[in-house]
Order: C-alpha cells, then structure tokens, then sequence
C-alpha cells in the first residue's frame, strides 16, 4: 500500500471536483507519495478545486504543495518546478494529465475554427511537452532514474468523428511518448501513456453541453453518451476515475519497471489490440 | 497507371526537386490529373523550384498551377484553394504532403527549443489541418466525393528518439486522418494517410545536417543513415519517391473508394504490425 513512500510526485490538472488529476494525485499521496498539483489560476467560474485537493491530500497525512500556472507557457512552467523543488528537493513521478476543456472544438471539421484547434493543441501537446521537458532535465540531473505519465485517450489510439482536434493532440502524446521514452530509457526513467475510454468526471458534462443535438436535452445526451459507453465496453460501465489513478498508480511503482514507451488502455474492454 | 483524367489534385509542399511532393504531383499528372501545386516560395530551397514542377506537369500535357503561401494561415490557404477552384472549376485530390524542414527540432527533448517544437506542430498539424477543412468544404458542397491523402511517416506509427517533436505531428496527423476519415464517410469522401519509410529525398540531406555528430561530416553522416536503413530493411533499399506516390495514385483513383481511415507504411518491410 505504501510503495510511493519518500517519493514526490508532480501532477498538471488536479482542480476538477471528479476530475482524473485529483484522482490521480490522491492515489499517488495514499500510497505514501507527496504531491505538487497544478492548474491554472481560481477564477471566478473555476472555483477553489486546487485547494480542496491540497487540504484532501494533507488529511491523508501526505505533503502537498499547489502551484498554479499555464502549463504550456515556458516561464510558468519553470517557476512552477522551481516551486515544487524548492519545497519537496527532488521529484520522482510526473503525471501530465492537464488538457483544454472538451469545448467549440467538438465539432465536424469543415466548422472548426483555427482559434479552437490551437487551444487544444496548446494545452494537451505544448504543454505535455513543457512539463516533460522541465521532468525529465531535473530527473537526469538526480541520476536516479523516475516515471512520466502522460494522459492520452482512446481517442489517441483511434480517430472519431467530430473530435479531429482533440484526436490529433491525443495521437500527439503518444507520439511524444514513445520518442521520449527511447531518449530516456538509458537513464532508467519510464516514459508511458494511459488511454481511458469514457470516464466519468466534470469532463462527461463539458462534453454533452458541446455535443448535444439542439432538439436533444444536455441531460439527456449525458445519459445517451453513458449508454453507449456502457454497450460498447466488455465489461458493462464506464470508467471511473479511480481506475485511471490504479493504472496510474502502477505505472509510478516499482512494478512497471521494465514497461516503457507503452500505451496503456484503461476502458473496459472496448479497443483491444 | 489509374485513371484520373478529368480529376484535379492539390498538392502541397511540391518544390522540392528530389522531393515527396512533386513526385506525387507529377504521377497524378501522369495518370491523367490536372494539378494545382504549392510551396512557401519560389525559393524554399536553394535546389527547389515550383515553377519547374509546373513545367515538368505541363510537359506531360497536363494543366498545372503553382500556389505560393503558407498553409499554416488561414486566410493563405483559402485564397490559394479559391484560385484552385477558379482554374480549374474543381478539386478532387488534395494531398496534404507539405512539412516543416528537419532541423533544430531533431535533438533530445530536453535539449528541444520551445520555437522548434511549435514550428513543426505550425506546419504539419495545422496545416494539414487548415488544407483539409478548406477542400473538404468545397468537396462537401460540390456533393460528388473526393480524396484526402495525408502524408505522415513511419514515425507517425512508432516514436524514435530525437524526434519527439516531428513524432507528435505525425501521429497527430494519423489521429486527425481517422476523424476527418468518419466525418466525411457519408459523403464519399475518403480520407487516408501514408506513411513513408526514409526516402531517398531531398530531406535526408537535412536530417544528416541536423543529425550529424560534433565532428562528422554531413555528407558521412548522410550516408551512414543510408547505409543503416538499406542494411536493416528487409527489401534491401530505401524508398524511391515514387513508390510513395504509386500509393498516393492508387489512394487518389477509383479502386480505392472503400478504403478510408487508414495508415499506410511503405517502407520496404521495416515496420510490420
């Protein structure tokens, strides 16, 4: 149960109420791992999630340290790792789990405005590759190997209509994955990728509000998106988020030591391959 | 041969002398096809030129026009695919082959400059993708079918260390393919991408010089890929120019029409799924 003990851990993305970071992170500091987790800046539409996370992890008796900031802006990320060095001293496990909210960009390609398609590949590719970046030159610089977990999706393995946005910058991950992990495997620091199918978070609602046919209630199509998922997968329900923290809980371990480069699908048995 | 008399192609990235996309142009040509071809600028290389490519089209009997812009800006590609369709009334072949030269963005991640990265992510994702939804607009409303072949890469398949930028576009270009392959099903339009193996090119010149080892010379470390990739390819050689573009000429005829979302290696055997 204690197999992170001593071990720090950086996680992007963490502010959502259900969402997959907090999931993560929370696993992670059960397991004994202290936690920076990241998102960008509380406004007054995105409430105090960062913070409800950061008092969650402390009550498990694990360290916690929250750093807001843009992931794909250089100079925010740098001073975010300055941050959480400065506080932990080194970093062990990074889980690049921030992504653009599922949003306009859903949607056929022939209306998909430039300005979407940027901000999708903004967030998820730029700054998956920022926060490797950062992880990876401070885990060199230790000597003493580490994991990178990036977020991908199903999607990243297999296009769907309506998301060429969001598939290219999920493609994209994988893509960086398996480059990196070749560049790092030397080093002993394990480079994977999860997939996950629909998973049931915040994000389920984002997408039935860009989604959903005019004639067709956001609820409704909540439901009939729940009800497809459910059909399709092998074992008759959708994800939920503490499945992608197990997986990502074992990636981050001693366990998956020699697993590297992989692409790792968490969904139920639906793509199998 | 196929028949594509009558048809009209779009190719991008169609300058280079040795390269990808005048061989895919003038085999279309060959085959019948009238053929709009662009690049950046006249002189996008000191060895290109659009205007022989054009010569070479017309010489074939063919009708050709050279469109000089930037496919990553939106208002560029509209205008070039506008003068297109005033030429040539149509386009039924888009060949989205276009991609940033190889250079700075060819070094460990952690060494991958911020301007490299986005530079590789400008023209091969964006620009594929702003291509695409300009003539997948006019193919939708014309209602008569069409064919969308994206050039990604063995890389697109399998992430290589040093190529973590240009891993990530080519993989995004394979997850934005099998989206715009789904949307524009039932329509009849088809949408598949090609992935070369190391092609004998202009752009190993490039890769060798980006590539080479402090104290070898280019031209050795040019021909050391060369000679690595002939050693391990089952085929025992590299690929011609033109076995790309006899793909993207049978992807582009009739006898492709029930093929669409797929990635095609052409490397001789190398990559075997």
């Amino acid at each position: 149960m204690y197999e992170l003990e001593g071990k720090i851990a950086f996680v992007t993305g963490a502010a959502g109420r259900k969402g997959i970071g907090r999931a993560i992170a929370l696993r992670l500091a059960e397991k004994g791992a202290s936690v920076a987790v990241n998102d960008l800046r509380p406004t007054e539409s995105r409430r105090q999630g960062l913070q409800e996370v950061l008092s969650e992890i402390e009550g498990l008796g694990a360290r916690c340290l929250a750093v807001y900031g843009d992931v794909a802006d250089s100079a925010e990320v740098e001073r975010m790792f300055a941050q959480a060095l400065s506080q932990f001293g080194r970093l062990d496990i990074m889980v690049n789990n921030a992504a653009a909210p599922s949003g306009p960009d859903r949607g056929p390609l022939v209306d998909l405005k430039e300005e979407h398609f940027d901000l999708v590949q903004r967030v998820n590719v730029r700054g998956t590759f920022l926060c490797c970046r950062a992880a990876a030159r401070q885990m060199l610089a230790q000597g003493d190997g580490g994991r990178i977990i990036n977020i991908s999706s199903v999607i990243g393995k297999h296009g769907v209509a309506l998301y060429a946005a969001y598939a290219a910058s999920k493609f994209a991950i994988r893509g960086l994955t398996q480059s990196l992990a070749h560049e790092l495997g030397p080093d002993n620091i394990t480079v994977n990728a999860i997939c996950p199918g629909l998973t049931e978070s915040e994000r389920v609602d984002d997408l039935a509000h860009a989604l959903h046919p005019s004639n067709v209630a956001t609820s409704v199509y909540r439901r009939e998106i729940f009800e497809r998922a459910i059909r399709e997968s092998s074992l008759k329900r959708v994800g939920k988020t503490s499945d992608i923290a197990d997986a990502a809980a074992f990636l981050a371990s001693d366990y998956a030591s020699y697993i590297t480069g992989q692409s790792l699908v968490v969904d139920g048995g639906h793509i199998m391959d | 041969m196929y028949d594509l008399k009558g048809k009209v192609a779009l190719v991008t990235g169609a300058a280079g002398a040795e390269g990808l996309g005048r061989a895919i142009a003038l085999r279309l040509a060959q085959d019948g096809a009238d053929v709009a071809v662009n690049d950046l600028h006249e002189a996008a290389s000191p060895r290109s030129g659009l205007a022989d490519t054009v010569a070479a089209i017309e010489a074939l009997g063919r009708r050709a026009l050279a469109l000089y812009g930037d496919i990553a800006d939106a208002r560029q590609v509209d205008e070039m695919v506008q003068r297109a369709l005033e030429t040539f009334g149509r386009i039924d072949i888009l060949v989205n082959n276009a991609g940033a030269p190889a250079g700075r963005d060819r070094v460990p991640v952690v060494d991958l400059e911020e301007d490299a990265f986005d530079l590789v992510q400008r023209v091969n994702v964006k620009g594929t993708f702003l291509c695409s939804r300009a003539v997948a607009r006019h193919m939708l409303e014309r209602g008569e079918g069409g064919r969308v072949i994206n050039i990604s890469s063995v890389a697109g398949k399998q992430g290589v260390p040093r190529y973590a930028a240009y891993c990530a576009s080519k993989f995004a270009i394979r997850g934005f393919s099998q989206s715009l392959a789904l949307e524009l099903a039932p329509h009849q339009i088809t949408v598949n991408a090609i992935c070369p193996g190391l092609v004998a090119s202009e752009r190993i010149d490039d890769m060798a010089a980006a590539l080479a080892p402090a104290g070898i010379d280019p031209a050795e470390q040019r021909q050391r890929m060369i000679d690595a990739s002939i050693a391990q390819n089952p085929l025992g050689r590299m690929a011609e120019t033109a076995d790309i573009a006899n793909m993207a000429a049978f992807l582009a005829s009739d006898q492709s029409s029930f093929i669409t979302g797929k990635s095609y290696t052409v490397d001789g055997g190398m990559r075997l799924e």
